[in-house]
């Protein structure tokens, strides 16, 4: 009995033998990625040319695994313990939480072997420290822009917007004479990433950062009446106020909506980034024509509009590329951190790949030729230099309190300055948990 | 009396040694399995149930703070809970009513011989088989402003439209009728299959004893369908109170907090508030009311 | 009143593969309280014929009529009929109780009381009181069959129809419930139709018999009346067990006496035997009975010599499998005789004994002489006149 118990056992666990990190040495890096657009017979040029670097580096090939941001996020902080998989690239605030969760491997050494790291923009490799100690290199940085329609303001004589009033007024004008067009988007959905993204660029022309460090916590660092503008610029007059800037039968909708919204030409102004530039084909687009002659020729990019009082400021993504600390593997892990970032594979892969050239448009390194040929995306070089990035706190519980703020708002259940009030006293009782 | 033990024992033995080599084979087959999915099964959920009264978070996992009852009494006193607790289970009370009454009526249906039922019937479950996320960008689509089939509709009746999903009072009825249109073919596949196995001759001494079609369905057909009905009945009410992605895709659980369930609620709570214990609280509440409901059903179900 | 007639009844089913013809113009006629047996072999119509009585099929021409009125077209429940089915169809989630109860619940205004005594009384006289609260599942075969019998008789109903009641039952208690059955519907003296494919039912349980194939109504006579007088080869070879035997033979004229020729012997005629089937051509089928084969020695007329293959010793009597030409048939003789297979036996057919079919039709042209009235009045313990019947109308 007892050998057929045996027997019984090996032939189950056989079936999982392979599961679960067992990586010895031979084993090749694991790497997870978003970054690499989702080519459909177009020619993989950045991921090749990843590929090809990090061969030449490491000297055997690499697995690479793609998830969605949410998908990376989730698995790495419930599972990164377990060694798999040796790096990983993600946004800002992952980089946060996996920093608090004691996930990612310091770069400093990597960083010192190097020679192209002078290269990088100060303000990413800023972004990528925390407490002095590198956590990860940067490969793609993108400041949040105001697109416009260009043609519409021309049809309407009228100049691009700065103010906060003059974007309303605008924006009503533009309701007014046009049926099949809004004039703005943003996203209000329970839960949305990039709803929390519109509203710090926003946040970021009233103060450098949320909060600053105060020791080894945090303090606020905004006053209630700011916050209450936001709200009142960006979601009361948007939605909820009598001849409302945005289409209030658009609420509760996400990303689908602004981003392919602008490019089928339903919006005249979204605020978005870099990777709408080749944005042409694909579910979500009605007409590929239609969608370059937007893009190419009736697309300007601006500041984001900004509150009297407030300054010109936006919302900076840098997205970094960091190692599992519990890897068995770290200096693959390394290699393949050097490899995605090196400015060869972002020159001749990102920026020469036919759907991922936009995001070179704003480069993270000096050596990697900015991508803009089209003077209409020209000022997003200016704008770059004036986005913030996130600070390393871990953002979680701020995001929860800003949804239920902002949908009270959006939905007019709340005055907006009302709401920035009491916003502002939950983000101080924040202070201690992030 | 010890010779007559000891007799017994070694009797005991030799019946039992003789049981094990009849089955072993059986059983050399069936543990490792067992096993596999007690540790599966089993390890979670005792985990889940001792995190619940600690203070973790989601960042460092290990540093575990014994805090007792604590976060059940702050589910007592948490308003986000009692309305998710409330919606989860208005919304599992009214999808799986509407399943079943609508599965019910879909496999009577089924059943006749109509021309075209054969295919009917494989069409039908795909509303099943489809994958969640399909589900939801198909109903996106239909409810989206402008462009959308149902706006379309309404406008030409000259009703109001908007983006369905993100109007507060319409995005809960929206999915307790994604939940119903999923689930509704697998109800009546498996009803179909009980009613089938009802002898016609049945519904025939029904008809001689004087029986109407809906009095036949009463007293001949329902009863015969009761344990198959509580088998479905029980597994959705448990899919349905934990279900997670089809509220979390289409509203994220607003608009306003209007569809916010007790899954999304514990997933906020994990991973972005990284508050593991008070989440896994929840989950324990969770496990008691589904434990509750199945075994308080099944021995009303066995009475009969 | 349950006088039921079945007036030209037709049913015809469509398929893919094209018509069938379930039931052919079929006519018969029951007397208030009779119990008449449908019997035939399997897919001769008998099902469907009680089904378009009771209603669960609708035929495609004829008509039902019960006391005068025509029902075709009514409901089953409007029929005033009750069933019985072959498996029972009993409601397995519903005591016995309830089983029976159903109907009246159903179909009437009855109060609970009365509907709850009813079925007390049925139960006590199929013998299941006890059983009343017991569940289908729980009850063996026998016992589902009463409350299922109990089931129809609770609805005192105008007609009973059963549908092979009997056949799910095993041999022993068959012969039993038979009997019960039998002596029910005679104390209930209700109108009976009854379904099977078993002969030795018809024979027993029956006042008529209707005995059917593919769909046509072969003969409709009392049980003796369809034994001794069969209307034509198929009755004379469905009924009785043994069952006949038959003989190809070819009338020969040429001799002294006209005879009928067969392979392995040759028959001389009698006069009246001769005088039957003059005119209706040269073939024909002789038939006999296993019982009615006589032993003879070889002098005898019509003595046939034949081979013993296999005997059947059953106490009673020993069926003896004789070889005659190249094909075998049955003879039954007494049990008491031993005989060894392979030897020779002669026999012969008494003239009286012979059945006589034309070689075409199948049509009875001769069947043997009835038995006698005073024969069985002789018999001692006999006396009066109206304690017996001999078997004819």
């Amino acid at each position: 009995m007892l050998k057929g118990l045996g027997v019984g056992a090996a032939a189950s666990l056989a079936g999982c033998g392979g599961l679960g990190g067992g990586n010895g040495d031979g084993e090749q890096a694991l790497m997870w990625e978003y970054g690499f657009p989702n080519t459909e017979g177009a020619e993989p040029v950045w991921r090749n040319k990843f590929e090809s670097m990090y061969e030449e580096l490491a000297g055997e090939e690499i697995q690479i695994s793609r998830y969605s941001y949410e998908d990376l996020r989730q698995k790495f902080l419930t599972g990164a313990s377990t060694g798999d998989p040796d790096a990983i690239e993600g946004t800002l605030s992952h980089l946060s939480e996996y920093i608090a969760a004691e996930h990612v491997e310091p770069l400093d050494d990597l960083a010192d072997s190097i020679d192209h790291l002078d290269g990088y923009v100060d303000s990413t490799v800023e972004a990528m420290t925390y407490q002095d100690t590198l956590y990860a290199l940067p490969y793609e940085g993108n400041a949040r822009a105001l697109f416009v329609r260009q043609d519409i303001l021309d049809e309407l004589g009228q100049d691009v917007p700065e103010s906060a009033e003059a974007f309303h007024e605008i924006g009503r004008m533009i309701n007014d004479e046009y049926d099949d067009v809004t004039a703005f988007h943003n996203c209000t959905k329970d839960g949305s990433v990039r709803a929390f993204q519109e509203w710090m660029t926003h946040i970021y022309q009233h103060t450098d950062q949320l909060y600053v460090p105060d020791g080894d916590g945090w303090q606020l660092n905004i006053e209630a009446d700011a916050l209450g503008q936001v709200f009142d610029n960006w979601y009361y007059q948007i939605y909820a106020a009598d001849n409302p800037v945005g289409d209030p039968d658009d609420l509760g909708t996400g990303w689908q909506t602004n981003d392919p919204g602008y490019i089928n030409g339903n919006y005249a102004f979204i605020e978005s980034g870099t990777w709408m530039r080749n944005w042409t084909s694909g579910e979500n687009i009605q007409s590929t024509d239609a969608a370059k002659d937007i893009l190419d020729n009736k697309t300007l990019i601006a500041h984001p509009a900004h509150a009297d009082g407030a300054s010109r400021g936006t919302f900076l993504e840098v997205k970094p590329v960091m190692v599992n600390t519990h890897s068995d593997q770290i200096e693959k892990g390394k290699t393949a951190v050097e490899a995605y970032t090196h400015p060869e594979t972002l020159g001749e892969g990102m920026a020469q790949d036919p759907e991922g050239s936009g995001k070179a448009m704003t480069p993270v390194h000096d050596d990697v030729e900015s991508t803009i040929e089209n003077e209409n995306w020209q000022p997003l070089t200016d704008i770059f230099t004036t986005g913030r990035a996130l600070a390393k706190a871990t953002w979680g519980p701020v995001r929860e309190e800003f949804y239920t703020y902002m949908q009270e708002v959006s939905y007019g259940e709340t005055d907006p300055y009302d709401a920035g009030e009491q916003f502002h006293e939950a983000l101080q009782d924040l202070e201690s948990e992030i | 009396m010890a010779t007559q033990t000891e007799s017994q024992y070694s009797r005991y033995k030799e019946e039992f040694s003789s049981f094990l080599t009849d089955t072993w084979i059986g059983y050399a087959f069936v543990i490792p399995a067992t096993v596999l999915l007690a540790v599966v099964i089993g390890y979670p959920t005792l985990r889940g149930l001792y995190l619940a009264f600690f203070e973790v978070s989601l960042l460092n996992p290990e540093q575990m703070e014994f805090v007792g009852l604590q976060h059940f009494r702050a589910l007592a006193a948490d308003p986000i809970f009692k309305a998710a607790l409330w919606h989860t289970v208005l919304l599992t009370a009214l999808a799986v009513s509407f399943q079943y009454l609508l599965g019910l009526g879909l496999a009577l249906a089924l059943k006749e011989k109509v021309p075209g039922a054969g295919i009917f019937r494989s069409l039908s479950m795909v509303t099943w088989v489809m994958p969640i996320i399909v589900m939801v960008i198909i109903f996106r689509f239909m409810v989206q402003n402008g462009f959308g089939p149902v706006n379309i509709i309404l406008d030409s009746l000259g009703m109001r439209t908007t983006y369905w999903f993100g109007e507060p009072g319409v995005a809960f009825p929206l999915i307790v009728v994604m939940h119903v249109w999923r689930n509704v073919p697998f109800y009546a596949i498996s009803l179909l299959a009980a009613m089938n196995s009802i002898p016609k001759e049945q519904y025939e001494a029904a008809r001689l004893d004087g029986a109407g079609p809906l009095e036949r369905f009463r007293y001949v057909t329902l009863p015969q369908i009761s344990y198959v009905s509580m088998i479905m009945i029980v597994l959705h009410v448990t899919f349905t109170f934990k279900n997670f992605d089809i509220v979390y895709l289409s509203t994220g659980g607003g608009p306003l907090g209007n569809t916010e369930v007790l899954a999304t609620y514990v997933y906020k709570q994990a991973f972005e508030q990284y508050a593991l214990g008070y989440g896994a609280s929840i989950g324990v509440v969770m496990l008691i009311l589904m434990l509750t409901f199945t075994i308080v059903y099944v021995k009303l179900e066995e009475v009969d | 009143m349950g006088e039921l007639e079945i007036r030209d009844l037709t049913k015809v089913f469509h398929d893919d593969g094209g018509d069938i013809v379930a039931v052919d113009d079929l006519d018969i006629e029951i007397e208030d309280g009779e119990l008449i047996v449908l019997v035939g072999p399997s897919g001769c119509g008998k099902s469907t014929t009680l089904r378009c009585v009771a209603g669960l099929e609708s035929p495609t021409d004829g008509d039902i009529v019960l006391d005068g009125t025509a029902v075709t077209d009514q409901k089953p429940k409007e029929r005033d009929m009750a069933m019985v089915f072959q498996s029972y169809a009993l409601y397995p989630h519903m005591s016995s109780r309830e089983n029976m109860e159903f109907g009246l619940k159903m179909a009437t205004d009855l109060p609970k009381d009365e509907i709850r005594s009813r079925v007390e009384e049925t139960a006590e006289m199929l013998g299941i009181s006890e059983l009343l609260d017991k569940k289908p599942d729980e009850l063996s075969g026998g016992q589902q069959q009463r409350v299922a019998l109990g089931r129809a008789i609770v609805r005192e109903p105008e007609v009973f129809l059963m549908d092979e009641p009997l056949s799910n039952l095993d041999a022993k208690l068959r012969t039993q419930m038979r009997t019960e059955l039998q002596a029910l519907q005679q104390d209930l003296g209700v109108t009976t139709l009854y379904v099977t494919h078993d002969q030795t039912e018809a024979m027993t349980m029956s006042d008529r018999i209707a005995v059917l194939n593919d769909g046509e109504l072969q003969q409709f006579g009392t049980p003796l009346e369809c034994y001794h007088e069969p209307e034509n080869e198929f009755v004379a070879g469905f009924i009785g067990s043994p069952s006949m035997n038959f003989f190809d033979v070819e009338l020969d004229t040429t001799g002294d006496r006209p005879a009928l020729v067969h392979e392995g012997f040759r028959y001389d005629l009698e006069e009246d035997v001769y005088a039957d089937i003059e005119g209706h051509g040269e073939r024909f089928t002789l038939g006999i009975r296993p019982e009615d084969i006589e032993l003879a020695t070889a002098d005898e007329p019509n003595a046939v010599t034949t081979t013993v293959e296999v005997t059947e010793p059953l106490g009673e009597v020993t069926y003896v499998y004789l070889e005659i030409g190249d094909r075998q048939y049955t003879a039954t003789l007494e049990g008491d005789l031993v005989i060894e297979t392979g030897r020779t036996l002669t026999i012969r057919f008494p003239q009286d004994r012979i059945h006589v079919f034309d070689g075409q039709t199948g049509e009875a042209l001769r069947n043997r002489s009835r038995p006698d009235d005073e024969v069985v009045e002789s018999l001692p313990g006999f006396q009066s006149s109206d304690s017996v019947e001999a078997g004819m109308e």
